[in-house]
Formats: structure tokens, sequence, C-alpha cells
């Protein structure tokens, strides 16, 4: 495997804005892709994951760092001058050519014979299945053969590094998820690396073979989506997959081990190794891996008691909100044939494994949460 | 009225359960007062059908008449068009004034392209509002004290010329700056400048800015981005521009003249001749008619090539430009050009110099003073007043009431009533008086102020209709459902919702046109009887002598008209629906 993309050190601030887009001070981000790999960088919106995108893709200058596609340093160059090509959030589709002309047009620019031109363009449209459609007007397309047709246009040219600035974010439910299975198939195809920014975890999980999870202008995690999901390394990251409930407290690291103790519970579990050994900790409950019960409780250790605030039923799952006794709110899930313990107001005992329990670096900052609970998301 | 919401609820449950026995309840009449009604675009119809279309039929049964002894006979006969063909002098003239036209048109579109490129997508969205006012009032003097400027900068003794020579660049006069074809040429790019930046730089805006991008991305260099991207999908507005100063110059047979002397004796000349001292109101008609044509053809000409290019999708505006010091040095020495003529304006009417030009002699204000000590100034400042206030209050009421309906109505009867409104935004104002003073001639009326103010109504009853209409459509629909919801009839909820929400768009017509209605010279001097109006005024004092009194009046009523403007963009802008533009910092942070 070789070295497709390596951003080193990039940085970048815009001018009348307050902070820095990307990196800080020195310390910008760097991240190699491998050819072929589909290289997810996800996060909210202000993360700087755009800006990395558009960097990659010479729309903007970092203010420090540097940018190699296939060994060769294109920091400056202009986008005309790279391997890159983009799909657009907006798609920019070009309204005054037809579907056809749209799709041959880097061709054209790059001064290929007419035949070929017509060639490669519906040899790509085939690819995205818009075969035969070469004569329809721009407006006449859908918004998911829109979306199809800016893959195609930036497919044709034959790109080393493909970017798609959140390409599917315009699409309904099950267009989203077809067209995700769709681009893993034409990377497979075409060997292309692709670069996908978008701000959906599910999304990310689903396509990419890593997952660069971005924060405040700086990468939090990168890792499998697998990885990602087993051992989030911060707060931060644990909070944006959504992936259960993070309680901060006392805590006490010993190893690959700590325990915290906060409003009269007690929770032991796993420290992720790469944590450097005195970082704040905070302690991550999955809420796919809490056992439910309504038994009394034992007094042991990762256990909380507490009653069923709301109940959610999504067809796969119960997705709980319980109340604990110290007045905090967790988010729970519980398999769909739990139904004795999925009624409002019902008192139930939570508990978890000790090798669920997961400690990861507190990333935020001091002052936030007065509360030691947070619910990562009330679904 | 209040039955037009009783009904729906009943009409619905008769849907749903059809009772044999009930009869169904009757279908709401419709009622004169329901705002759907064509009732209410019918005055605004009818008097752009009275006032355009009968003249013009007039007008075609005039040029199939002949003229003997400057009495038209009313015999059938192709001699005026004939007479047409048979002499070089009017056909070669014709050919002649289209060239040219068509020249200058074009070099005005294209000196104007780079300025408003550079304002559209070089200038950050929060300033470019700035930059098209800046670039726009130097236009809010009068047309004819703008001519007056450049007479003044123009020719072998003119101050460019003069200047030149003084500071040595040049030994002797520039052909390029004289009174001559060069100088109405240069005198119509600043002239005709606003129309080819505003159609220019809208087609401009409205375009994905990302599309730039991906053309870059797509391995455009940018010159190819240039021409494969910005200029296709500008044409509509590049082409509009260029359509639209094409008419304005065939219709002018003022400015030409003025500048070129005989150089500038145009087709439009001849035509407003045969009715003045000629008195061919038959030769005249056809020689009309053919320019009528002409006109016709580069419209449907402009219909052909544009279009289509709709933007497609969604798009933020999102779009962080990269600077371009030689844009930005074009856009700058392109605003000087723009404000040079006005510069010299405000010196010449402070100068304390009996005559208008150098040297200058101090500062004075006496010249304004002066403005109130001159009877036949005042007389015609009255006049105009008379015929603004008028025409412009006729063309509100019409062209609002005549709005509020089309804004609800659909389909063919909307299109053919837009498209027969819109008609004299599309014709030279020389056409538009000639076919009045024919139409009053045919039916043996007098001219008098009164049809001044007819001109000038057929004139901005097509603008108040169209920017009110534009306003009111930019409301959301269910603002005025849910006063209905609530318990307003249709009428209450147009008075108490959707007039106070278009009352900015209102005003701003109002004014615009206003404004308009003050400067307007061409289609004034053709359907005047004996009155005169400021520009009436002006042009007498243009061709004979000008005092430095009336260029402080210009001043004056520059700062009056450009303070009235401001006014009217500021209304028409304010709390427009929709939401709010972002501040810089909004936008950056969406990109990311």
């Amino acid at each position: 495997m070789s070295v497709a993309l390596r951003c080193s050190n990039l940085s970048k601030r815009y001018a009348g804005q307050q902070g820095p887009a990307l990196g800080e001070g020195g310390n910008g981000i760097s991240f190699e892709v491998e050819r072929g790999e589909l290289f997810a960088l996800l996060g909210p919106s202000g993360c700087g994951k755009t800006t990395t995108l558009r960097i990659i893709g010479g729309f903007v200058e970092p203010d420090a760092g540097t940018v190699f596609i296939d060994g060769k340093d294109v920091t400056f160059a202009p986008p005309y001058r790279r391997p890159t090509n983009t799909v657009f959030q907006s798609y920019a589709l070009f309204p005054h050519l037809r579907l056809g002309a749209n799709v041959a047009f880097g061709l054209k620019m790059t001064g290929a014979r007419r035949s070929e031109q017509d060639h490669r363009s519906s040899q790509a449209l085939r690819m995205v299945g818009l075969g035969g459609l070469e004569n329809r007007k721009i407006s006449e397309l859908s918004g998911g053969q829109q979306q199809r047709a800016a893959l195609a246009r930036a497919l044709a040219n034959g790109p080393s590094v493909l970017l798609l600035d959140e390409p599917l974010g315009a699409l309904d439910l099950t267009l989203r998820r077809q067209m995700q299975d769709e681009l893993v198939t034409l990377k497979r195809e075409t060997n292309t690396t692709f670069i996908h920014v978008t701000h959906d975890q599910e999304e990310a999980c689903a396509m990419a073979d890593r997952i660069a999870v971005m924060d405040r202008g700086q990468i939090a995690q990168i890792d499998t989506p697998q990885m990602l999901y087993r051992n989030p390394r911060s707060t931060h990251v644990a909070r944006f997959i959504n992936l259960g409930t993070i309680v901060k407290g006392s805590t006490r690291r010993d190893g690959f081990h700590a325990r915290l103790e906060a409003s009269g519970i007690v929770l032991e579990g796993r420290v992720q190794p790469t944590i450097p050994q005195h970082s704040r900790l905070a302690a991550v409950l999955p809420r796919g891996r809490t056992r439910l019960s309504s038994g009394a409780p034992t007094g042991a250790t990762n256990e909380i008691k507490g009653t069923v605030e709301r109940a959610v039923f999504t067809g796969l799952n119960h997705e709980l909100l319980v109340r604990s006794e110290s007045g905090a709110l967790l988010n729970v899930s519980a398999a769909a044939d739990v139904f004795d313990v999925a009624d409002k107001g019902r008192a139930v005992v939570l508990t978890w494994s000790p090798d669920d329990v997961l400690f990861v670096e507190d990333t935020d900052d001091l002052q936030q949460n007065s509360s030691p609970y947070e619910p990562s998301q009330a679904s | 009225m209040r039955s037009s919401v009783d009904s729906l609820p009943m009409k619905i449950i008769a849907d749903d359960r059809p009772n044999p026995s009930q009869k169904p309840p009757k279908r709401r009449k419709k009622l004169a007062t329901d705002l759907e009604s064509p009732i209410f675009s019918l005055p605004a119809l009818a008097v752009i059908v009275v006032g355009v279309f009968v003249p013009m039929a007039v007008l075609i049964v005039y040029s199939l008449w002949p003229t003997v002894d400057q009495e038209v006979v009313r015999e059938w006969t192709f001699t005026n068009y004939l007479r047409f063909f048979e002499s070089k002098v009017y056909w070669g003239t014709l050919l002649r004034s289209l060239l040219f036209a068509s020249l200058a048109s074009a070099l005005t579109v294209i000196l104007t392209f780079p300025f408003a490129y550079f304002v559209a997508l070089k200038v950050q969205p929060e300033r470019r509002l700035i930059w098209v006012l800046i670039a726009v009032v130097p236009f809010f003097t009068s047309y004819l004290i703008r001519v007056f400027a450049w007479m003044t900068l123009l020719g072998d003794t003119g101050l460019l010329n003069q200047g030149l020579m003084y500071v040595g660049l040049i030994e002797s006069p520039l052909w390029l700056l004289g009174l001559n074809s060069s100088g109405i040429v240069l005198t119509f790019v600043y002239l005709l400048f606003p129309l080819a930046f505003l159609t220019a730089f809208i087609a401009l805006e409205r375009t994905n800015p990302t599309i730039l991008e991906a053309a870059a991305d797509l391995g455009a260099r940018p010159w190819q981005g240039l021409i494969y991207v910005t200029l296709p999908v500008a044409r509509t507005g590049i082409m509009g521009g260029f359509v639209f100063s094409t008419i304005t110059i065939l219709g002018d047979y003022v400015t030409p003249q003025l500048i070129g002397g005989t150089d500038g004796y145009l087709y439009s000349n001849i035509i407003q001749r045969q009715f003045g001292s000629s008195v061919q109101w038959g030769f005249g008609s056809a020689l009309a008619l053919i320019l009528l044509v002409i006109v016709f053809v580069l419209l449907l000409v402009l219909r052909q090539v544009t279009g289509g290019a709709a933007q497609v999708g969604t798009f933020s505006r999102q779009f962080n430009p990269s600077s371009s010091p030689v844009l930005k040095a074009y856009a700058i020495a392109f605003l000087a050009f723009l404000y040079t003529p006005i510069g010299l304006l405000l010196v010449l009417a402070l100068n304390d110099n009996t005559s208008i030009g150098f040297p200058f002699n101090g500062v004075t204000l006496r010249w304004f003073a002066a403005i109130l000590s001159d009877p036949l100034l005042l007389e015609s400042l009255r006049n105009s007043l008379i015929v603004a206030f008028a025409s412009v209050s006729i063309s509100v009421v019409l062209g609002t009431v005549a709005a509020v309906q089309l804004a609800r109505s659909y389909g063919q009867w909307r299109q053919a009533s837009l498209a027969i409104i819109s008609v004299p935004l599309f014709l030279p104002p020389m056409l538009l008086g000639l076919a009045i003073i024919i139409g009053l001639n045919a039916l043996g009326i007098e001219r008098g102020l009164w049809t001044i103010i007819t001109g000038h109504t057929i004139l901005w009853l097509p603008v108040v209709t169209l920017l009110v209409l534009i306003r009111l459509e930019g409301l959301d629909p269910n603002l005025e459902l849910a006063a209905m919801d609530l318990g307003a009839p249709p009428v209450t909820a147009l008075a108490r919702v959707s007039v106070p929400q278009a009352l900015p768009g209102i005003v701003a017509a109002a004014l615009i046109s206003f404004a308009l209605s003050m400067d307007e010279f061409i289609l004034t001097a053709l359907v005047t009887g004996a009155d005169s109006t400021l520009p009436l005024y002006i042009f007498g004092q243009l061709r004979f002598n000008v005092t430095p009194a009336v260029v402080a009046l210009s001043v004056t009523l520059l700062l009056v008209s450009f303070a009235l403007l401001v006014m009217g963009a500021l209304l028409a802008t304010r709390g427009k629906g929709g939401p709010p533009v972002p501040a810089p910092n909004a936008i950056q942070n969406v990109s990311q």
C-alpha cells in the first residue's frame, strides 16, 4: 500500500474570525491516507473538517503545513493543477450545460479529444447509473440524479483523490443509504482514494475504512469505525458518536483500570491505554451494554438505581431515559423484548460489567457541567 | 365577504358525505370584491392599451397614408416605405445608427463587465450594497446635465484635452476625446453604465459561486473558467445589457447631436424631424415603425440567446473569494471615470465665474440663490413637480391594485396582463412619445401639461406594478392565509397584513418613479404643448447658453433625487421576507 495523501501540520485562521479554523499555534493537524482508502472526516459544524477538505482541494491556502498528494507537494498549487476532484455539497453543476457536457467538462479542459471526452463521460455516467441521459438538462434531473451527476463529473477525470463534501446531505434517508453503498462500491471498482466530510456518524461508520473525529480544529481520534466505538479516546468523541452516558467524578487510575466515585455511585472499568497518565478522566456508560433489571439493588459497583422517566420504542430497542436517585438523567437502551421495565415511572436497576465501562480523557472545558451525569443525547 | 371563509368547511363536508336528499351547497359567487377578480388589473391594462396599443395602431395607419402639403391624405399607399428604401440617406443612416449603437453598447458592456464581476464575486456580500450604491449614485444627476458635463470635458478645447496638453502628455488634442463619434461613444458608455452594470451584476450575483470553484477543480484555468462558465452563465445579463443599451441609443435623438454635432445626426434625428420642422407625419410614422420592427427583432434575438440557465438546486453563499488586485484597480479606476463628471459639476456650481468653465475664481453659493430668481426656471420646476406628483400618484394607485390582483392570479391571464403592462419598458420612450402625439393628432386634441402627465403615467405604471408585484410575491403566502384562518375576510387580510408588508415596496416604487419623472426628457419633449418642464428648460439652456444657475440646480437635484433614491432603496430592502442575511462570521462558520 502506498500513501495517496499526506497532510502534515496544517493550520488555518480566517481573516476577521475569532480563533483558528484549523490547528492552533504550531500545532496543526496531520494524517495520512492510503491509496484506495475511504477516509472520513467526522465532526460537528465548525470543527474544521470542511476547511481541511478545501485545503486539500486547493480552494484555501493553509497558513502553515503541507499537503502531499502521490508524494508531491501541492500545498500552494491551484485547484486546476491538482489530481483531486470534488463532489460539492451543493453539487455545483453547471446550469448552462447539459448532463453530458457537465461530465465532460474536466476532460475538455485538459484538451482531450472530442471522441475521448464522449467516451469517458458516458462511461462515467454509466458507472453512476445515468447512462444514456447525456442530453438531459441539469434542471430536469431529480436531486438524487444531480448527486450522481456531480459524482460522475468528479470521477470522469480519474482523480487520484476524490473529495466529498457532505455529498449525501440533501438526500432523503432511503436514497442516502443506497448512495452510501454505491459510493463504497465505486471506490472499490475505481481504486480511488476518497476523503469524505460528514457530520453523520452513522454514515461515516457505514462507509469509511477509517474515521478522523474532529473537534475545535483538531483531530481528536483516528481509528476504524469498530475501534472508535470500542475505544473512544475522549468525552468529545464519545459524545459525538452518541455512545452513551458520560459520568464525571473523582477518579483514580491504576494502570489499565480506573475507579470513579460520584454522588453515591461507584464505577469501575478499563482505561484506554493510549491516554496519557495524568489526564483528567470521565466514565462512559455505553447505552447498548446496559443490563436492566427491576430487582433490588445489591449496592455493588457499576450499579445505578433509578426510575424510568421516558421510554421510546424505536423498533429494535427501547430507548430509555432513566433518572437516577441523585437526580441525574441517563440514556440507556434495552432489548425490545424487555417489556416489563419499559414503562414510565418504573423503578429499575442499571448495571454494567467492568469490561463495558470505558474511561476516556475528559476533554471538556472545566466549567462545563456541574452535574456528574450527562446523557449523551436525549433520543 | 364572510361567505368566502364560511363556505369552505361546508364544501368539504358535502364532498365527504354525499347526501342525495340534500341539495349540494352553492358554490360561492365570485364577488367583485374578491381580490382574484381581473377587474383590479383592468384600469392599468386600459391605460397601456389606450395609451400605447391604440396610438401604435394609429401610427401604422398613418404610415400608410401619404402627406401632401403638410396634411395627411387618407389614401392607402406604400409610398412612405418606398421613400425610405429609395433614398440612401434614410436606410444608410439607419444602418450607420445600428452599427454605431451596437458598437457603443458592446463597448459599454465590455468595459462594465469586469466592474460588475468584481462587485458580484470579489466583494464580500455585506459590502456589495455599498458598492452598488456608490456605482449608481452618479446617475441620480439629470441625464442632460451629465451630457453637459461631457460637453465640457470633450472637444479640442475640452477639459480633458486641455488638461492632458497642460501636463505635457500629448501635444495636440486627441481625436478620441473630441466632440465627434468617439466622444458620443464615450458619453454613451458613461450614460448607459448603470443599465449594463445592473443587468450583469444581477446575473452574476445570482449564480452559485461554487460552480467557479468546480470549474477550477475540474482543471479549468482562470481564463477557461471565464469563457466556459462565467460568461455563459451570465449571458442573460450581458445580452440584456447590450440589447437595452442598443435600444436606448437608437431612441435617443438628443445626446448624439449635443456631443457630436453633425457626427451625431442619426436615424432618431431623421424621425424626430418628420414630426417637427418637416411636418411629414406619414413618412415619420413609417420610419418610426421600421425602428419598432428593429426593436422587436432585437428583443427576439435576446429571447433566443438567453434563458435556459435556470439556477439548479439550493446553494449557500459560503464562498471565500480570492483577492484580485488587478480587478480591484480596474474597479477603482472605473469609479474615477464615473465620478469625474460629477466632481466637475460640483466645482462648476461653486465657481464664482459668470461663464461656465475655468479659471476657478473661488467658492460662491450665489448660483444656488440665482435658481430662485429665474421665473422661467421656477415655472418649469413647478410644472415638473405637478407632472411628477400626478403621474406617480396615478401609477401607484393603478399599479398597486393591479399588482395585488396579479400576485394572486396565474396562468394565461397573468402572463398576458404582465406582458401588456410591461410593454412600455421595452420600447424606446421616443416611440411612445410619437405614438401619443399621433394619437392626439388623430383625435384632434390639443396638447398640454396633461399630455405629459399621461405619457409619464404610461412610463411609470409598469415600473410600479412590477416592483410592487415582486415585493408581494416575496411575502409568505401563508401570512394572508393565517389572517383569514383567524377570521379576517380577504380584504381585511390584504389591508392589515399584505399591504403593510408591501408598503416599503410601494414607497420605493413611488420614489424611484418620482426621481425618473423629474428627469424625463425624450418623451416629454415630444408630447409637450407649450409647457416647459425642468429637463426641457435645461435642454433650452444647453442649446444656447448654460448659466451657472442651471449647474447649481442640477447639483441640487442630484442631492434631492439621491436622497429620494437612497430612501427608496433602503425601504425596498428593509425587512424583506426570508431569513436575515447572516453576519460574515456566520457565513464562514457554515463553510467549515
